[in-house]
Formats: structure tokens, C-alpha cells, sequence
């Protein structure tokens, strides 16, 4: 049969659940949309920090750095100087400052403290006008003087000779604004919030006379980076962290991937939702229309053919689901990108001002076809159930005879069985810290735990209406036997909507547990 | 067109063996007109199912258009019943998602015929029930008897070799049954179509030419009519 055949007959069917079909693929499109949206702010944000890095780099191909103390500056770009290869070396003074935006909000700053005159052989800086600094010798003299980016003056609502107060590690300090940068990729690193001071000037503000923060090298051309590389490390002697601009953004990318990958793995439960919703609408179907699959076997249809189309069922509503989800991602990315960045900046202590999504299509095409593959392995149970259906049930005159009492309690009982297996298999690996060793075993553990939890919902569910119909016996409380006995006529249906409620609470406990818990390490 | 022999089927209920069909032989030869009776019980549709490879025999042989259903296998038996067997069902077994058109086209459909061809076959055999008006229409909205004759336009759509037909007035009243057996009668004596009827109305056996008692699993009587 052809795939159009195949598609037409799938199409009428979910045509005609149409209610059914909608809460599944919307089900569906959910899950796609908040994993794509986590997966887009990943991306935008691992590219907004290659860019920073890049742009911040300049020129240079090598970075000098000892950690926060910093580094004594003459010795240090004197014996940098002498090495045979060096071209340039150009000294960097980085600190944080913040800007209060509003009575209860600050924009956080990176403030570059640079000597001016070497400044051009690693950054260029496009300025407003051709003298940027009215009054040169202003700048140099007075400790407070700043040049921003013109979006940032903007932004705070100054110009060129207006002051500023900003929080230092140094107490509360006044800025005059001496002039103002056009749009550069320099400025726009860190959504433009940066500053630039002279060297001089950012030592003293900071309290860091005679040290550096880092030394900007750039090499001889023809000179490979990693032989420059140790021999600046040998003349430095240990204490010195020399590395390539790169090297610095892998080292934060390596250090909020961890978190990422979090974010990532909790969204894709989402995904589990609308999994569990076309597992259910397929269950259904089977259940309630054995008579017509038996007819479609009656009339010659193979039994790969009935397990394709409910799979190709399933699929249909997961190519749907996929496509809408991908539609709301860009939005909902947009809506989560300040809250993730925010966190990141927190738990990290990293400056983050990024405001634009970047969207690549092969994401969305991804996550259309995950949309997909998860529907259609989601409907694969069911339908290899539906494949199974003897043509004579043709003639059964009950099809809507539903599950026996012995197949629910051994439904029931596997449940239960693999339920508590994989949460035993959870609670060893934390307990004996597996967890902490192997990053596999983490995240078997963390999905045995959330499958576990699952399985134990769909079977406490039916097991505590049961127990409530058995004790419900009574006056008004009969109204509630009913509605209890109603539910326990499709048990499975009762523990799949079980399973979807406790998907949702287990997604929000973890997004809320994974901040806090990235928050406390960090801390610790 | 069947030959059947020694056919035993029984169905277990805990401990007990209830059997369905016990030792029958039988031959139909193309062209006839069969009508199986017989209690609840007797066996009748069980043979039927046999006859239609909807269920298999626990003992014995049957071959149906020169095709021994014992050799074939799930996948092989599903092709036969699509190419071979014609099935009219008590309660109609239409889709409820698809049109009258659809309905009939489905065997072809299933068997990989285009749904162009396939429907234009399908609208023939709709137009020769007279029911040209009701093309477009799903079951839910045709009477019993039209959707009785969309089903055996179905059974008709892929040319089989048996047409089998399992109390197909049982649902219908009886002015409508009658309309149906004629139909029946008619493609029997018209186009030569072997028909297989099992039912439970007396009146059913007069529009055969052979028909057929059974007892207990066994065919008690086999005669012209």
C-alpha cells in the first residue's frame, strides 16, 4: 500500500478524533517548544559568548593571566617584551562595576582599562566624531574619565561630559562620560555595556597601581601559538595561566555546559507529556476499536500494515505537534532568555547582556522531526497491540469490551515491579554518589528516577481510586463511588493521565531545583 | 471452489473443550448458491471463519479457488483474503471515517491498487446498487439497507473467487432482508458468483440451491433446494 493510501486512511482516522488528535499534538507541540526554546537559548548564548571573546580579543593570539590578584606589570611586560617572537604586549586592566538603571535594577559593567596609544595594534574603536576625546589631556588626567559605547550612553541617558555614579569593588565611584564609541563588535560585547579607562586611571579606580589583569600578545606572523605559547610559560615560570582567546571561551562554555545540559535534559521531559499523550490516544483507539481493525484484517490488511499505519498515526500528529511547537519556540525562547541569562550570571558570576535569540533552521527542522520520531515511538506499543488483532475480531459483537481484572492487576503489578526497580537503581546511584563519578551513570540515574516516578504515579493511581470506591459507599459519597468506578473502567487511561499531571509537576520541581542546586554548589 | 475434508476446530473454555467443528467434509463447486443453518452453536460460523481464512482449523485440509489455506501464512493469508474473499458482515463492519466510495475502494486500496482506479471501480459497483446518490455519504448517514448494499459492494469490489456472507439480514428488517438475498441471488445467477451464506432465517434458504444443516460440529444435512 502507498504511502499516500497509508497517509489518507491515517489522516480520516485522526480526522475523526478530532478533539483527541488536537490535545495531543498541542500536547506535542508543548514539549517541542519548550526544548527547542532551551535548546535556541544554549545556542545564542554559547555564541554570544564566542563573540565576546572575539571581539573583546582583538588582534591578540595569546592571553597572559594569574587569576583574580592579577600580576606585577613592569617585570612581568618587560620579560614578556624580550622574548624572540612577541611583537606586541599589551596591558589590560578588567573589573566589574554597576550601574543603577532603576530604583531596584543595575546593569552590571565591564570596565577595560587599556593604554590608548598600544590600543591599535589589538582593537580599533570607531568613534563618533573624528576626535573622540574633546579634551585629551582631560581624559588622562582625571581618574574618572570614561569612554562607553553610544547605545550604553543611551541607554543610561548621558552624553559626552555628564557623571554617573557606579558600584566598584571600591565603594560607590562618579564617572564623566569623555566621549562615546560607535557600534563596533567591541561594544557590542556585553550588550555595550562596557567602559573604557585609561590604564593609569582603571589601576588607581580599582586599587590595582602596578599590576595588570592580563597581557594582550600578539605574536610574529609565521609563529606557531603553541610554541609562543611555552616559551612565554617558561619565562614566567608557574603561577601564569598563558592560553589562546578560544581556550578562555571554551573554559566558559565547559563551565555553564553543565548547566545547559540540565536545562536541556528537563526540557526534553517535556517531550514525555505529549509521548505519553498519543501512547494514550493510540491505547485508545486499539481498545475501542478492535472490531474495526479486525474488519481491516478481515478485508487483507497485513499485520505490518496495521502496525505502520497507527505508527504513521502516531507521527502524523507528531510532524503537526513538531511544526506548531517550533512556531511558539522563538517566542517563549525570547520569554526565558532574561531569566536564563539571569541565572547564569548569578550562579556563574559571568556578565551576560544578551537580548537576541539566534535561530538556526537546522534546529527547527530538528526538532520538528524529534516531534516526530517521539510520537511515532510513543504509538509503536499500541500499535504493535493493534497488529495483533485476529481479522475474526471482525465479528466480535463487544468490541467495546474493555480490559479484565487480571490484566489490569498484572498491568498494575508490572507497573509497580518496574516502577520500584528503576527508583532502586535512582535512590544506589545517589546514595553511593555513582552519580558524581560518571556523568552517564548521572544521567541514567536521573532518567531511571523520573521513569520510576512515572510508572509509580500510573500505578498509585488506579490503586487509590480503587481503595476510594471501596470505601465510598455511603450517602452523598455514592456520587463519588460513581465517578471513581467511571474512571476505573479504563484504568489505563486513568494512569496515563496520572503519569502526564506528574510529568508536568516533576518538570517545574526540577527547573526550580536544578537553579537552586547550581546556585548552592557554586556557592559552596 | 472449496473442498474441504476432515476439518476438526475446538475452542477451550477453562477445562472444557467445546468443539466447534468436528470431522466435516464439504465441496462447493463454483458457481453455487450455499446456505448454511443450523443453531447457535452448530458450527456454521465457525466453518465460515475457516472458509474465509478470518481463523484456522485445528485438524484437516481446506483449499479454496485451488489454494490450500493450510500452506499459507499470516501475510499470505491476508493477501489471499484480500484477493480471493468476499466479506459481508451482520452488522455491515463499515469504517465510520470513510465515504460509501471509500468503504468499497478499501480492498483495493489495501491491496495497492491507486486510489484513482480504485474509487472509480468502487463508484461502478455504488451506481449498480443504486445507491449513485450516496457516494459521498459516511455510514452514519445511509439507512441499514444501504449500508448492507455498500458492503457487498465492497465484498464485490476486488472480484473474489467465494463471497461469504454471515447472517447478513440480521440487522436488517425484513422487506430490506429480502432486498438483499435478491441481490444475492442475482450475482449468483447473473455473474456466476460462488456465495456461502450462514444464517438463521428460513426464509434465506429459498433464495439458495443448496442448503446445508448443521449439528453439534457436524453437517447433519447437504441438499438441493
Amino acid at each position: 500500500m502507498s504511502l499516500r493510501v497509508l497517509g489518507f486512511l491515517s489522516f480520516r482516522q485522526l480526522h475523526s478524533r478530532r478533539v483527541q488528535t488536537a490535545l495531543a499534538i498541542v500536547g506535542i507541540a508543548g514539549g517541542i517548544a519548550l526544548h527547542l526554546s532551551v535548546q535556541l537559548i544554549n545556542k545564542s548564548i554559547l555564541s554570544y559568548f564566542r563573540q565576546t571573546i572575539e571581539s573583546v580579543a582583538g588582534q591578540a593570539t595569546l592571553f597572559i593571566s594569574a587569576g583574580e590578584a592579577g600580576f606585577d606589570e613592569k617585570s612581568v611586560t618587560q620579560t614578556v617584551e624580550k622574548i624572540p617572537g612577541v611583537r606586541f604586549a599589551i596591558p589590560v586592566i578588567e573589573a566589574r562595576a554597576y550601574v543603577f538603571t532603576g530604583p531596584k535594577s543595575s546593569e552590571s559593567v565591564l570596565i577595560m582599562g587599556v593604554d590608548l596609544l598600544k590600543e591599535k595594534n589589538v582593537r580599533t574603536y570607531k568613534t563618533t566624531e573624528e576626535d573622540v576625546i574633546e579634551d585629551p589631556l582631560e581624559f588622562f588626567n582625571q581618574a574618572d574619565s570614561l569612554i562607553i559605547p553610544k547605545n550604553f550612553a543611551a541607554r543610561l541617558k548621558v552624553k559626552a561630559g555628564d557623571k554617573f555614579r557606579m558600584s566598584t569593588s571600591m565603594g560607590s565611584k562618579e564617572f564623566t562620560v569623555r566621549g562615546l564609541l560607535e557600534d563596533s563588535s567591541l561594544t557590542k560585547a556585553f550588550g555595550g555595556a562596557i567602559g573604557i579607562m585609561d590604564i593609569s586611571a582603571a589601576q588607581f579606580t580599582f586599587g590595582k597601581e602596578g599590576k595588570l589583569d592580563r597581557l594582550d600578545i600578539v605574536v610574529d606572523n609565521g609563529r606557531s601559538y603553541d610554541e609562543m605559547s611555552a616559551k612565554i610559560s617558561q619565562a614566567l615560570g608557574p603561577g601564569f595561566i598563558v592560553e589562546r582567546p578560544q581556550s578562555r571561551g571554551e573554559r566558559t562554555e565547559r563551565l555553564v555546559q553543565s548547566y545547559q545540559f540540565m536545562l536541556d535534559f528537563i526540557s526534553s521531559l517535556a517531550l514525555i507529556i505529549g509521548l505519553i499523550l498519543v501512547y494514550s490516544m493510540v491505547s485508545r483507539f486499539v481498545s475501542e476499536r478492535r472490531q474495526e481493525i479486525g474488519t481491516y484484517r478481515a478485508l487483507g490488511a497485513t499485520k505490518g500494515l496495521i502496525l505502520s499505519g497507527c505508527v504513521f498515526q502516531g507521527m502524523l500528529q507528531g510532524l503537526a505537534g513538531g511544526l506548531l511547537g517550533a512556531l511558539f519556540a522563538v517566542g517563549l525562547a525570547n520569554q526565558l532568555l532574561s531569566f536564563v541569562a539571569q541565572s547564569l550570571a548569578q550562579n556563574f558570576d559571568l556578565l551576560i547582556e544578551i537580548t537576541q535569540i539566534q535561530a538556526p533552521w537546522p534546529l527547527y527542522a530538528k526538532a520538528v522531526i524529534e516531534g516526530a520520531v517521539v510520537a511515532g515511538f510513543a504509538a509503536l506499543v499500541p500499535a504493535w497491540r493493534a497488529s495483533q488483532v485476529p481479522p475474526i475480531e471482525a465479528l466480535n459483537v463487544d468490541p467495546l469490551k474493555g480490559e479484565s481484572i487480571g490484566q489490569v492487576n498484572r498491568l498494575l503489578a508490572a507497573q509497580a515491579v518496574c516502577g520500584a526497580l528503576l527508583l532502586g537503581f535512582a535512590g544506589l546511584a545517589l546514595y553511593r554518589g555513582w552519580d558524581r563519578a560518571h556523568f552517564a551513570v548521572n544521567m541514567t540515574a536521573q532518567i531511571a528516577l523520573v521513569l520510576g516516578c512515572v510508572l509509580m504515579v500510573c500505578c498509585g493511581c488506579v490503586l487509590t481510586v480503587r481503595r476510594l470506591v471501596g470505601i465510598l459507599g455511603w450517602g452523598r459519597a455514592r456520587l463519588f463511588r460513581l465517578g471513581g468506578e467511571n474512571i476505573l473502567r479504563s484504568p489505563v487511561q486513568t494512569s496515563q493521565n496520572g503519569a502526564v499531571i506528574a510529568v508536568g509537576l516533576l518538570i517545574l520541581v526540577l527547573f526550580q531545583g536544578t537553579a537552586a542546586s547550581f546556585k548552592n554548589s557554586v556557592f559552596d | 471452489m472449496v473442498e474441504a475434508s476432515g476439518l476438526r476446530k475446538i475452542y477451550k473454555s477453562g477445562e472444557t473443550a467445546i468443539p466447534a467443528l468436528n470431522d466435516v467434509d464439504l465441496t462447493v463447486k463454483t458457481g453455487e448458491f450455499v446456505c448454511v443453518m443450523g443453531r447457535s452453536g452448530s458450527g456454521k460460523s465457525t466453518l465460515l471463519n475457516v472458509f474465509g481464512a478470518l481463523d484456522r482449523a485445528d485438524q484437516g485440509q481446506v483449499k479454496i479457488a485451488g489454494q490450500d489455506l493450510t500452506e499459507l501464512n499470516d501475510g499470505k493469508l491476508a493477501a489471499f483474503r484480500r484477493r480471493k474473499i468476499g466479506f459481508i458482515f451482520q452488522f455491515f463492519n463499515l469504517m465510520p471515517t470513510l465515504t460509501a466510495t471509500e468503504n468499497v475502494a478499501l480492498p483495493l486500496l489495501l491491496d495497492g491498487v491507486a486510489v484513482g482506479p480504485a474509487q472509480a471501480r468502487a463508484r461502478e459497483l455504488l451506481e449498480k446498487f443504486e445507491l449513485g446518490d450516496r457516494l459521498g455519504h459516511r455510514p452514519g448517514q445511509l439507512s441499514g439497507g444501504q449500508m448492507q448494499r455498500v458492503a457487498i459492494a465492497r465484498a464485490l469490489v476486488a472480484k473474489p473467487a467465494l463471497l461469504l456472507a454471515d447472517e447478513p439480514t440480521g440487522n436488517l428488517d425484513t422487506n430490506m432482508g429480502t432486498q438483499i438475498l435478491s441481490i444475492l441471488k442475482n450475482l449468483n445467477e447473473s455473474e456466476n458468483q460462488t456465495i456461502l451464506l450462514v444464517t438463521h432465517d428460513p426464509g434465506a434458504a429459498r433464495f439458495a440451491n443448496r442448503l446445508i444443516q448443521m449439528k453439534d460440529g457436524r453437517i447433519a444435512t447437504d441438499e438441493r433446494v
